[in-house]
C-alpha cells in the first residue's frame, strides 16, 4: 500500500509512473495506493480506469482509511461509504476495542489496520476471531521495522509479535503494507519474506503467506463482492417496466 | 549518490551489527568481492549459516548519510562461480 499524492505541476500518469517502474523492477504486477489523504479519491478510481491503458496491464487497486475513535460515530461515517469514495478498499483504524468489534463484523469494511501501540493493544482474540468468520484482512505497517531503531524497533517487534502470534492463533489473514513515502521504500517480496521470517521470527511458510497469498486473497474478495453486487442489482425490479 | 565498496560494506556492517548485535556480526564474515560502482551491482559473500540475516539486514537499510537507498537481493548461489551464469 502506497499513500498517494500528487506533486503541482504533475499528471496523474507522471507521478505514477515512477512507482510502477520501481515496482515492476522488484517484481510487483501491481500495487494498491491509498487515497485518505484526498477529500475526493471517487475521481482518482475513474481516472485510474480511464488511464489503465497507459500502464501496459499493471493493475492498481485504491483504498480509504478511516480513523474512528467512537463507536457511535461509525453507523454515520460509514452510510454509503462504498459508493461514496469509489475506492476498492475500505480500512478501519481504531484504539477503540468497541470500533474494532464492529468493524470485525461489518461487511463494508475490508482491512483493519493496527498502527499504533494503543490500536495494537485495543485488539484482542475476540476481534480476531470474528475477523475471521468474516474473512476481514488484519494489516501492520511494514515501515517502522525499517524506519525506527533501537528501542522503538524492538517495541514495535514485540508488539508485531502478539499481532502475529493472535492471527495465527485465530485463522485470521494478516497483512503487511510497505507505506511506502518514496521510492526505495518498495521492497521485493522475497527479501520481505526473510526479513520477517528472521526479524519477527514467522516461519518461512506464515511469511510467505503474509506477503504472497493473502494480498491476491484480498483482491479476490474485492472481486467476488464486485459480482455479487452487480448480481443483486441486476436482480432488482426496475420499475418503469412495470 | 557515488558510494565505493569500502563505504558500503560499512553501512551494511553498521546495519547489520544494530540489527543481531556484535557477537553475530562478528561472526557473520561478509565482505563484497566485486562492486561496480557505474551500474551499482556488486557481490557479497558471506557464511551460508548467516545468508538469511544478512539478507534481512540489507532490506532493511533504507539511507546512507541521510539519502534514501534500496538494496535489492538479485540471486543468491552457495557456489561463486555459478553466480554470473545463473538465469
Amino acid at each position: 500500500m502506497i499513500p498517494f499524492t500528487t506533486r503541482s505541476g504533475e499528471t496523474f500518469t507522471e507521478t505514477l509512473n515512477p512507482w510502477i517502474a520501481r515496482a515492476r523492477s522488484v517484481g510487483y504486477d501491481g500495487f494498491i495506493i491509498d487515497v485518505s489523504n484526498m477529500e475526493k479519491p471517487a475521481p482518482i478510481s475513474r481516472m485510474l480506469q480511464d488511464t489503465a491503458d497507459a500502464f501496459d496491464g499493471f493493475k492498481i487497486f485504491t483504498r480509504k482509511t478511516i480513523i474512528l475513535q467512537e463507536r457511535q460515530s461509525i453507523k454515520e461515517r460509514l452510510a454509503n461509504i462504498r459508493d461514496k469514495s469509489g475506492v476498492n478498499f475500505i480500512c478501519i483504524r481504531s484504539s477503540n476495542a468497541d470500533v474494532l468489534n464492529f468493524a470485525a463484523k461489518d461487511s463494508r469494511i475490508d482491512i483493519i489496520r493496527l498502527e499504533t501501540p494503543t490500536e495494537i493493544q485495543a485488539f484482542s482474540e475476540g476481534i480476531a476471531s470474528l475477523a475471521s468468520q468474516e474473512g476481514k484482512f488484519i494489516e501492520l505497517p511494514f515501515a517502522p521495522l525499517f524506519k525506527t531503531r533501537g528501542a522503538g524497533r524492538s517495541k514495535f517487534i514485540r508488539e508485531a509479535n502478539k499481532v502475529l502470534e493472535i492471527t495465527l492463533h485465530k485463522h485470521v489473514r494478516l497483512l503487511f503494507s510497505s507505506d511506502a513515502s518514496h521510492l526505495t521504500d518498495v521492497k521485493n517480496a522475497w527479501q520481505r519474506v526473510i526479513a520477517l521470517n528472521i526479524v519477527l521470527g514467522a516461519s518461512r511458510q506464515v511469511a510467505r503467506d503474509i506477503f504472497l497469498k493473502h494480498p491476491f486473497q484480498l483482491l479476490e474478495r474485492n472481486s467476488r463482492e464486485n459480482v455479487m453486487n452487480v448480481a443483486s442489482a441486476s436482480s432488482e425490479p426496475n420499475g418503469e417496466d412495470e | 549518490m557515488v558510494i565505493d565498496a569500502k563505504q558500503l560494506s560499512q553501512f551494511i556492517w553498521r546495519q547489520y551489527n544494530g540489527l543481531f548485535g556484535e557477537i553475530k556480526s562478528g561472526k557473520a564474515g561478509f565482505w563484497i568481492t566485486d562492486y561496480d560502482e557505474r551500474t551499482q551491482e556488486g557481490t557479497i559473500r558471506c557464511a551460508h549459516v548467516v545468508l538469511d540475516e544478512l539478507v534481512a539486514a540489507l532490506t532493511l537499510l533504507i539511507a546512507i548519510d541521510d539519502v534514501p537507498v534500496a538494496i535489492d537481493t538479485i540471486k543468491t548461489s552457495g557456489i561463486m562461480d555459478k553466480l554470473p551464469k545463473q538465469d
